[in-house]
């Protein structure tokens, strides 16, 4: 029965590679800025807590945003520079 | 409008918060706008609410005093990258933070039981497409709140005109009255706004709140 109880409780418990927190909040309720269609994120570099240089492009009017130092830069390009 | 193009005015506000963001707090906007965090906090308690936005967030001082008294899950956009890396200092990765343009909100509709806006609506060269964008992701039965520098006649008429001329160096668009934040909102599809004045004679400001209407 101990066993079993065990083998339960395992089962409930968290994976032990957590996702990162950053990647979920980004894919959660993410959008395009500009034609607010789907994003996907590409990582470049990710840490146990966040992304930390990645992209996001649209999937639908194919614009990319930075993510730079763990911060997405979602402005429009003309106001990017 | 004033003097300069769309485009202009935002480049403008972008570039004096970039200047200010590494002292942002003890500048004279920053302790302009403290007053108003506190009143803000006020309106937001024994509010029910799981996600809020701050649009135009700064330095995160407001969200981070969310994060601290509210179980909610908290989102920030400003224009300056200079802020959101003040912000990203001061709440970690806890927080959902962009850098983005307040007409171009980067996240799905209806996203958000709350939505704030702190002495920065009187940046954007047009409200109306912000409030649209606001009013996109807020949920329905959400609430808006805007809180910005207000002034009466005949100094309200002076900085308007000061802000219509080449002094204009932070991308301030105007100081607007109750019958014009009124109208805005009922034109982007709010209702119910509730409005008050707060503040010393020196630094004064209104609190507006409003929610979406019945989407047509």
């Amino acid at each position: 029965m101990a066993a079993m109880s065990m083998k339960m409780s395992q089962r409930f418990m968290p994976p032990r590679v957590a996702v990162p927190a950053m990647k979920r909040d980004l894919l959660d309720i993410l959008a395009c800025p500009l034609c607010k269609g789907d994003l996907t994120l590409e990582v470049f570099e990710e840490n146990e807590t966040e992304i930390v240089t990645g992209k996001l492009c649209c999937n639908a009017c194919k614009e990319c945003y930075p993510i730079e130092d763990s911060i997405p830069n979602m402005l429009p390009p003309d106001l990017r520079d | 409008m004033g003097k300069f193009g769309q485009q202009k005015y935002k480049e403008l506000s972008r570039d004096h918060f970039e200047e200010l963001s590494s002292h942002y707090s003890d500048a004279c906007a920053g302790k302009y706008t403290e007053p108003m965090h506190y009143d803000i906090i006020q309106e937001l308690a024994g509010r029910n609410f799981e996600r809020l936005l701050d649009v135009g967030c700064g330095t995160g001082t407001f969200l981070s005093m969310v994060s601290n008294k509210f179980h909610a899950r908290v989102s920030g956009i400003d224009i300056s990258p200079g802020m959101i890396e003040r912000s990203r200092e001061l709440l970690g990765h806890r927080v959902d933070l962009r850098v983005g343009d307040s007409e171009h909100l980067p996240w799905e509709d209806k996203s958000f039981d709350i939505i704030t806006c702190i002495a920065s609506f009187h940046h954007y060269p047009s409200p109306e497409l912000v409030l649209r964008e606001m009013r996109r992701v807020l949920r329905s039965g959400g609430h808006l709140i805007i809180a910005d520098p207000w002034a009466p006649n005949p100094f309200r008429f002076l900085v308007n005109l000061v802000l219509r001329s080449r002094f204009n160096s932070a991308g301030d668009v105007r100081v607007y009255t109750q019958d014009e934040m009124e109208e805005l909102l009922k034109d982007c599809g709010f209702t119910s706004a509730k409005w008050m004045i707060k503040g010393n004679l020196l630094r004064r400001y209104f609190i507006v709140t409003a929610s979406p209407g019945q989407r047509s």
